[in-house]
């Protein structure tokens, strides 16, 4: 179907019936992707091809274990940037709970790999909790005290580990068949790796992973759009946990004998460093890694002996000039080569005014009601002495464009972040829309309708502008994150609807055109906007902007302005904005209110308050 | 009463090595916000330069360790210069990996070098062979040295940070590293003069417990660990703090050794400090959380 087709049938003027999904040649999230069918060729290949080089089995086996182990990686250091220097602590529980399992009840595989997958989860749950409480630097020392401890705990507890000497593994079974090992073995952890590559990379491509991709460069700004940061980041350590315990069954059924020591910090450092080689952004970064690692001694008999310079100095090479790894480098070589070869023009798409919210992808958006009636009363906010907030009280009508001026240091910025719960300690009360915000987290006054952007962007730089406006979006999603895991037909219609409504809010903003690019790589102007788009898929019931105009040109600001304004009015939200610029102000706002040393100095229309003799005064100096 | 003053004794002297691991690691942070997984390796590093020097080259005791501070303290301003200053514009986390990246070569380029066994690296006049009777507590002639060694290097840190230019630099670069590279501080010299010094305190608390611990390839990571345990109860911001916390942690494990179940007196001092994380997140001497702009 064209779009000419659809045009009969689509009443709205201005609108020619194609969604800005369709124009942008935006994909669809789909159930089979490129990745799964490279993947499970790889897989097969490797399984007609065990049986010939049955000699190199234990090396296989290796290979398997550490992509799987960097495949857990991949969720606690590569998604939510967590580094944790204990992991292979839930390897040794996989590989303990396996021998004693296979020891005590005589059951196999079928009831090993849950139970490692169920208690690792458990214990990573546990692991995590400190993240709650400690910034990243004592994380990393928490997890590194986690691995000291776990190991000395796993050596005294002798009934479940057997202490120095160790636990030797039990019977390969598989619902009580017996399996010989070597390349059969093999055989199975290539079943066992798929399937976990299959979840994980699902995990990778659902609301989790963005989700967790977006905690790691900015937590403030996940936070802000209403994301549990803290959970996730549990979770993370969970999750990573548990896939590492099913790496931990297959490890002990490889090497035959699990000994507490060799899970110190030493091997979470190798496992750390061959997923950092490999690139700790994909899957296949993992793979690669784990090939890299196990391969190279065993392929070049002369380098085993430096084995540890080599793979120390590969991670240090690659940190300082491809710090997505191995397969980032390739990656990157290819980008580069193919736009040498067929240099591909930017998108220049055709753009209707007022096409995107005519659009039935907003359609819900339109506010029958007016929305963001904020009351604030007396909030304050000090910083040792100093008050930088004192006492404001301010009500905002529902529906409404109020400007927030004053000179540097006024306050209007601790204000926001007192309203938005980004300052701790702040005073007073906050209601939004009758609800009642005051010490909630930052996270939940966000799901409560409070949508904000920042002075200083706080974007999430390795992300796509589309991803931006899918992370606002997280909250409509509503699939669980269980039902992720195996991308269910519900899970992908939702991420469909997500994809065809972040489409059209980029349409609005005017970033249609690059929603495919990095975050990074975008001028200032068009960072702003993604800043104010991503708040805006929130669907907020107010908006507060923060210096939205800083830095652009007047008549950039203007514009964007005005398509937040258009915005704010379809939707029936309120506005709240700080700005130096007054002519901006002048235009867009209804109403404003001037700070003042923590405190309002005036407040009333934009003609009002510049005529005030005080705001003059402390505008222009006493 | 002299049981408790000679564990008091012996926690102080496993304390000192913890608070000097702990300058080391809190001297980094707190100018450059870099964790330094390396230092424990760079130290042992250092020991060993100086036991080559020593024993197997048979230079004089005194300069095999000035010549061991010297190569030291050359070495960590070249891997510096190399490893770490092109990544500072990236932040914590990139920083944080390379340093354990040059952790694993270190670590294995000294196990190529010196082979894995330990190794006995006897002092001058074995005087760690001659103790004392003081008041009823035996006391370790060399366990003197580590101590009148410890207060010297603190004094000389202290006299470098508040006293000198450079020192100056580095605690207004700690303070706001944007108001001091605007008032046109170096960044590149504080980082270099940051590192350098925070080696020399490393390979110096190396070579100190050599005697004490047997040269290995990894004898210093488990002071190591402890050292980072220490600034984290000292707050990880304050060098006094993290020396306090060397020497709180110190006395801490002597006792745990003494009054609690063997198996689990090695882990009780993590234990600890990971409570006490848990209840103050932000250390025992740090106060206030400085607020962060958003």
């Amino acid at each position: 179907m064209t779009a000419t087709d659809h045009r009969e049938s689509t009443q709205t003027p201005g609108h020619d019936g194609s969604t800005a999904l369709e124009r942008a040649g935006i994909p669809l999230p789909k159930f089979i992707r490129i990745n799964h069918v490279l993947g499970a060729a790889f897989f097969t290949l490797i399984w007609f091809v065990a049986a010939s080089y049955s000699q190199y089995s234990q090396v296989m086996m290796l290979s398997i274990i550490y992509a799987i182990i960097g495949a857990s990686l991949i969720i606690v250091f590569g998604l939510a940037g967590q580094l944790t220097l204990g992991h292979t602590i839930f390897v040794a529980t996989g590989a303990f709970l396996s021998a004693n399992i296979t020891a005590s009840w005589g059951r196999g595989l079928e009831t090993e790999i849950p139970i490692a997958f169920a208690l690792a989860l458990l214990l990573g749950l546990v692991v995590g909790l400190p993240s709650l409480r400690v910034n990243e630097l004592y994380l990393a020392l928490a997890t590194f005290a986690i691995a000291f401890v776990g190991v000395q705990l796993l050596f005294e507890w002798k009934s479940f580990t057997d202490g120095g000497t160790g636990k030797p593994a039990g019977t390969l079974e598989f619902f009580g068949h017996e399996f010989e090992r070597g390349v059969t073995l093999v055989r199975i952890s290539l079943v066992v790796i798929a399937i976990v590559f299959w979840l994980v990379g699902n995990l990778i491509d659902g609301r989790t992973g963005r989700a967790m991709n977006a905690l790691r460069t900015s937590e403030t700004a996940a936070k802000s759009v209403g994301l549990p940061v803290p959970w996730l980041k549990v979770l993370a350590f969970g999750l990573g946990g548990a896939f590492a315990g099913v790496a931990g069954v297959l490890y002990i059924h490889s090497i035959r004998r699990a000994i507490p020591e060799n899970f110190g910090v030493n091997f979470s450092i190798i496992v750390i460093l061959t997923l950092i080689i490999g690139g700790s952004h994909r899957l296949s970064g993992a793979v690669v890694g784990a090939i890299f690692v196990r391969w190279l001694p065993e392929l070049v008999r002369d380098v085993q002996e430096y084995e540890g310079i080599i793979y120390g100095g590969a991670l240090i090479i690659l940190t300082l000039f491809s710090p997505s790894g191995l397969v980032g480098l390739f990656e990157n070589s290819f980008k580069w080569a193919k736009n040498i070869i067929r240099p591909k023009p930017p998108l220049e798409l055709q753009r209707i005014e007022g096409q995107a919210l005519s659009s039935p992808h907003l359609a819900d958006l339109v506010g029958s009601e007016k929305r963001g009636r904020l009351v604030v009363e007396s909030a304050t906010v000090a910083f040792g002495g100093v008050r930088a907030v004192d006492g404001v009280s301010f009500e905002i009508e529902p529906g409404a464009v109020t400007g927030l001026i004053g000179s540097n240091g006024a306050g209007k910025t601790t204000c926001f972040n007192a309203i938005t719960g980004h300052v701790a300690g702040a005073g007073g009360r906050f209601v939004l829309d009758g609800r009642d915000l005051t010490g909630m987290p930052i996270h939940q006054r966000a799901l409560a309708g409070m949508g904000r952007t920042f002075q200083n962007l706080n974007l999430h730089g390795d992300m796509t502008v589309l991803d931006h406006a899918l992370l606002g979006l997280d909250r409509e999603l509503g699939y669980s994150r269980v039902s992720e895991f195996f991308r269910f037909p519900w899970v992908l219609a939702a991420e469909r609807t997500a994809h065809y409504r972040a489409a059209e809010l980029l349409d609005h903003m005017e970033l249609l055109d690059h929603w495919n690019d990095k975050v990074e790589d975008l001028p200032y102007g068009l960072q702003k906007r993604v800043d104010v788009v991503r708040a805006m898929a929130t669907k907020p019931a107010i908006l507060l902007l923060d210096e939205p105009a800083a830095g652009l040109p007047t008549a950039e600001a203007t514009e964007m302005m005005e398509h937040v304004r258009q915005f704010a009015e379809f939707s029936g939200i309120g506005l709240l904005v700080i700005e130096h610029n007054v002519e901006l102000v002048a235009d867009v706002c209804d109403r404003v209110i001037v700070m003042d040393a923590g405190r309002i100095l005036a407040d009333g229309t934009a003609q009002e308050v510049m005529a005030d003799e005080r705001v003059i005064a402390a505008y222009l100096g006493t | 009463m002299t049981d408790i003053l000679q564990l008091m004794w012996s926690g102080l002297i496993s304390g000192f090595a913890y608070s000097l691991v702990a300058l080391g690691l809190v001297l980094v942070y707190k100018t450059a916000r870099i964790l330094n997984f390396a230092a424990g390796t760079m130290a042992g590093f250092g020991g060993f330069l100086a036991y080559w020097f020593a024993v197997e080259k048979g230079v004089p005791w005194g300069l095999a360790v000035l010549l061991a501070l010297l190569f030291s303290g050359i070495g960590t301003a070249v891997i510096e210069r190399l490893t770490i200053r092109p990544l500072i514009p990236k932040g914590f986390l990139p920083i944080v990996v390379m340093t354990l990246g040059v952790e694993v070569v270190l670590a294995n380029w000294s196990i190529e070098w010196w082979g894995g066994t330990a190794k006995n690296f006897p002092v001058p006049g074995d005087i760690d062979r001659t103790n004392w009777d003081v008041f009823g507590i035996r006391v370790n002639a060399w366990h003197v040295v580590i101590a009148i060694s410890t207060f010297a290097t603190l004094a000389i840190v202290g006299y470098i940070i508040n006293r000198t230019e450079l020192g100056l630099a580095m605690r207004a670069f700690a303070e706001d590293q944007e108001a001091a590279k605007l008032m046109g501080i170096k960044e590149s010299t504080v980082s270099q003069v940051t590192w350098v010094l925070s080696a020399l305190v490393g390979s110096l608390t190396g070579i100190l417990y050599a005697p004490v611990l047997f040269l290995q390839p990894d004898y210093m990571n488990v002071i190591f660990i402890k050292g980072f345990v220490a600034a984290i109860l000292g707050g990880f911001t304050s060098l006094s703090g993290g020396v306090f916390g060397g020497l709180l942690l110190g006395e801490l494990e002597a006792f745990a050794i003494k009054y609690s179940p063997r198996e689990f007196a090695a882990a009780l001092p993590v234990v600890i400090v990971f409570i006490i994380l848990l209840v103050r997140p932000l250390g025992l001497f740090t106060r206030t959380k400085s607020h962060e702009r958003v």
